[in-house]
């Protein structure tokens, strides 16, 4: 793996590594790389961490005194660390990868903040063009041709609004008076549902802090941590991934970094090509929709939206067959206020090819599929609402549908969307399915609340207005960490939703591929599509490490091939005998197998041919290996599922008891209405709720069976 | 606010013909031009009067993108009326009318009453589709027809209100079953207890008292 200089901002690490594939392995710069942005990050820190709830209170001045703090402290890590904690997120990216003029950048962006539109937007637009750099070989070249591109397409004809002119057409917004304006949240919101005032609590700053050195030195070792210690991975993403750090951990989590590292010069290929107008159409209508009380989407034209261009149109060009859908959009934009175009354009690939493939295909097939296993999950999570939706025949894509393609941007509040996004980059769509069972539990989950929903109608105005409280951040999180909803599960409903479907639909009309379950499935692929090349006496000698270790040892044999790989570079041979063994993964260096000039001499070929079948033989040893501990890894899935399910039943018996209890007082205060029910009920009425017991429970046991 | 009925209303069209900003001037009385893409599906409501009888409008705005097709067909049901919207300057918008007519007969009750409506009638300059031919479009269709103004809130009223005015018509002369939610209509929580119509409401109660659904 290419991605030696590791932990120094997102930007100039992309910029330095794209000509050479590896300086180093993995493990090889350790001490250079957390250091150099641990600095940064730790000089930036003091004065960072107390100013968020400082600069949301007292507005513009506070603002531009962090960044220039950072921009003091040095030139890189802290500036993005201080941006993107006093909400200049979207503005950080192209200020460390620039350097002084990148600072600058930043600074004039806080600008904008202020009733100054005329020069804060060119210098927006300068900053965005300079944003276009360093991820592209070409940093200087590479603006005007993009920006008259833009211009050709008649976005920027006469569209480009100030800021302030925006702004005063959000004034008819009643969240928004003169004052508002002028400032945003932490999160760079003007107003709008989305903008959270100062109500959050924030981390106190030595933790803050103790947590950015942890990610670092994750990031030093990234292949180490994922495939050894994923489970601490995945706690410390629960627990939130600081912000100065987000980005750059989105794109390890996702693998982003790595395709784009691979595919250097590719976004920038894509931009060139011409795109169908159909799609171009579509995306240049939706891009003044996306977060419109945002400060980087706010102005018409400006840089957020420019990008958001950018990188919707290079998807449709690099999809052509799926195109651009709506909802893809949202996505974008909230990589956009993290990262780059570039870094959010292969995280937006990753997005929608690994985590949820065919979410955004024509006839969102997907997202219906994904609604009938959640309803199916939802008997389990909460068997309450799950009837009265069924009762009301309400579809779930009628509420889950933005939900699930927007990963909840459009729905949470910020601070909840952000820890979300950071569960679901390690731990994938699960991730979504919890979120969405924890919501409808607490908005559907007692008969008190189904009290006031005794129509379809109001059923759903109350799914549209969710309660507040299931929504706070640490609420939610800690909710949707007990939720026992595990990969293998939705696997399973996966299945069985998929042959229901195809006995009464027919068969689904688009078919997209496996659906990878975060960071470690994806890890995971990427391994066995580009297996270890030498033998393997490293890989086997490298016991399962704890008791726990099947999952540890599944990814135990990472770090050697990785090493190999960044060192080696992509080496056809190999890779062909790689496409050999899994024919149906398409190997990305595929093409640079070499051609077999025609004069080669047999003798060669023999040779090559017998080392080769050594190493297949090695390989296919590997490969059994791997399934061994594969079967290891699902047998201890199984067994931790098996708790949970103990657990759910125990819950479960709590709420049927909750259940009769209710039911009781119901009876009861049917009795006190006087209807003349009574002897009936004294016939039934122990055995009705017994009934509805028993029924559910029967389910339960055929779920279980599931396990 | 109490009722004496519900309708339930659907607005369907391309996307950009200006869908989500009709509901916001009919239910705020503003026009915005900054906001949120519709994805899935938004509500509003309002009450209005009809005959001396107050109405509650609960309006479904959905997404107008072709691929949300599919899911856009699973809010029809129970819709009572439906607002058909194009763009009067892009002709494309009144092209695809066809297949959402389509779409909407097939997907809902007979009796739905759809009006067809030609959005953003302020910018005459760029008129695209003549006001003769949306009139003729709906005659053909047997539609109700109206060019409006969510901008200027020109027949923006008058397009919700003269819709609610139908089904209330067709309610009077006995063509909806008012008892059966699936054709978008309900009665007001009063009129449960006041009119004949209580015994059936009664019915459906005791249907949800044996089955315990906590409902009522």
């Amino acid at each position: 793996m290419a991605r030696a200089p590791g932990a120094d901002s997102p930007k100039t690490e992309e910029a330095r590594t794209s000509p050479i594939p590896g300086p180093g392995t993995p493990t090889g710069t350790p001490t250079r790389t957390p250091s150099r942005t641990a600095s940064g990050a730790l000089t930036a820190k003091p004065p960072l961490a107390p100013k968020p709830g400082t600069t949301v209170a007292s507005g513009v001045t506070a603002r531009v005194a962090a960044v220039t703090a950072g921009q003091v402290t040095s030139g890189h890590g802290a500036a993005a660390a201080t941006s993107a904690s006093t909400g200049q997120a979207p503005e950080n990216p192209p200020g460390p990868g620039t350097g002084p003029p990148g600072t600058c950048e930043a600074l004039v962006a806080v600008v904008t903040v202020t009733p100054a539109p005329e020069p804060a937007e060119n210098s927006q637009d300068l900053g965005s063009t300079s944003s276009l750099g360093p991820g592209i070989s070409g940093p200087r070249g590479q603006a005007p041709d993009t920006l008259s591109y833009l211009d050709s397409v008649s976005l920027m004809s006469g569209t480009l609004e100030s800021l302030a002119d925006d702004v005063s057409s959000m004034g008819s917004d009643s969240e928004i008076n003169g004052l508002a304006l002028r400032k945003t949240d932490k999160y760079g919101f003007l107003g709008g549902s989305q903008y959270s005032g100062s109500l959050e609590s924030s981390i106190p700053v030595d933790v803050a802090r103790q947590r950015e050195l942890k990610w670092l030195e994750m990031f030093s070792n990234w292949d180490k941590w994922l495939s050894r210690r994923f489970q601490k991975v995945k706690l410390r993403c629960r627990k939130g991934i600081p912000s100065s750090l987000r980005a750059k951990a989105w794109q390890y989590l996702s693998n982003s970094k790595e395709l784009l590292e691979q595919n250097s010069g590719k976004f920038e290929e894509l931009e060139r090509a011409p795109g169908d107008p159909k799609w171009l159409d579509v995306i240049e209508k939706d891009l003044h929709r996306q977060f419109p009380f945002h400060e980087m989407f706010a102005a018409r034209g400006g840089h957020g939206q420019q990008d958001l261009y950018r990188i919707l149109k290079a998807y449709t060009i690099y999809r052509p067959d799926e195109g651009y859908c709506q909802a893809q959009a949202p996505v974008a934009a909230v990589l956009l206020m993290h990262m780059p175009a570039e870094q959010a354009f292969w995280c937006l690939v990753q997005i929608c090819d690994k985590y949820l493939p065919g979410y955004y295909s024509a006839g969102l097939e997907a997202i219906q599929l994904d609604g009938e296993i959640f309803f199916a999950l939802l008997r389990r999570a909460s068997p309450l609402a799950h009837r009265h939706l069924r009762r009301q025949r309400i579809d779930p894509v009628l509420y889950m549908t933005e939900w699930f393609m927007c990963i909840f941007a459009r729905t949470l509040p910020w601070a909840s969307v952000l820890r979300v996004w950071d569960m679901f980059f390690c731990e994938g769509v699960k991730i979504i399915f919890r979120v969405a069972l924890v919501l409808l539990r607490h908005t559907l989950g007692s008969v008190e609340k189904l009290r006031s929903c005794q129509g379809m109608y109001e059923t759903m105005e109350q799914l549209r207005n969710l309660p507040q409280q299931c929504m706070q951040e640490d609420f939610l999180v800690h909710e949707v960490t007990n939720l026992p909803v595990t990969e293998a599960l939705i696997e399973r409903e996966n299945t069985a939703q998929l042959k229901k479907w195809r006995e009464t639909r027919g068969e689904l009309q688009y078919r997209p591929s496996r659906r990878l379950h975060g960071s470690r499935a994806i890890h995971e692929e990427r391994r066995r599509q580009q297996p270890p090349l030498g033998p393997s006496s490293s890989l086997l000698s490298l016991p399962g490490l704890k008791s726990r270790g099947s999952r540890a040892a599944g990814g135990a044999s990472s770090p050697p091939p990785l090493a190999r790989r960044a060192s080696v570079g992509p080496a056809p041979g190999p890779v062909v005998t790689a496409e050999g063994l899994h024919p149906s993964l398409p190997s990305p260096t595929g093409n640079s197998t070499p051609l077999g000039p025609s004069k080669e001499t047999r003798r060669q070929e023999k040779e090559r041919q017998k080392q080769e079948k050594g190493r297949d033989k090695e390989r296919q040893k590997q490969e059994k290996e791997r399934e061994k501990q594969e079967k290891e890894r699902q047998k201890w899935e199984k067994e931790q599922e098996k708790e949970q399910q103990k657990q759910e039943k125990e819950r479960q018996k709590q709420e049927k008891e909750r259940q009769k209890l209710e039911k009781e007082q119901q009876k009861q205060e049917k009795k006190a209405q006087g209807r003349k029910l009574s002897l009936r009920r004294k016939a039934d009425g122990p055995s009705a709720p017994q009934d509805g017991g028993n029924r559910s429970s029967a389910s339960e046991a055929r779920q279980d069976a599931y396990f | 606010m109490t009722y004496a009925y519900l309708f339930k209303y659907i607005i369907i069209g391309d996307t950009g013909v200006g869908k989500s900003c009709l509901l916001l001037q009919f239910t705020d009385k503003r026009f915005q031009p900054v906001h949120d893409l519709t994805i899935g599906v938004e509500f509003g409501a309002r009450m209005v009067n009809i005959d001396g009888k107050q109405i509650k409008l609960q309006i479904w705005d959905t997404a107008g993108q072709e691929s949300f097709r599919s899911i856009t067909r699973s809010y029809y049901r129970g819709a009572a009326g439906a607002l058909l919207v194009y763009d009067i300057t892009r002709r494309e918008t009144f092209n695809h009318l066809t297949s959402w007519l389509e779409d909407a007969r097939q997907h809902s009750s007979s009796n739905m009453v759809i009006m067809l409506i030609g959005n953003k009638s302020d910018l005459e300059s760029r008129r695209d589709v003549k006001r003769e031919e949306g009139e003729a479009f709906a005659r053909e269709h047997g539609l109700i027809f109206m060019e409006t103004s969510a901008k200027t809130a020109c027949n923006v009223e008058e397009a919700f209100i003269n819709t609610a005015k139908e089904i209330y018509r067709k309610i009077q002369q006995g063509l909806f079953d008012v008892h059966n939610e699936a054709n978008g209509i309900k009665i007001g929580p009063q009129q449960c207890i006041s009119t004949s119509v209580g015994s059936s409401a009664s019915q459906r109660n005791s249907g949800d008292v044996e089955s315990n659904s906590g409902c009522c």
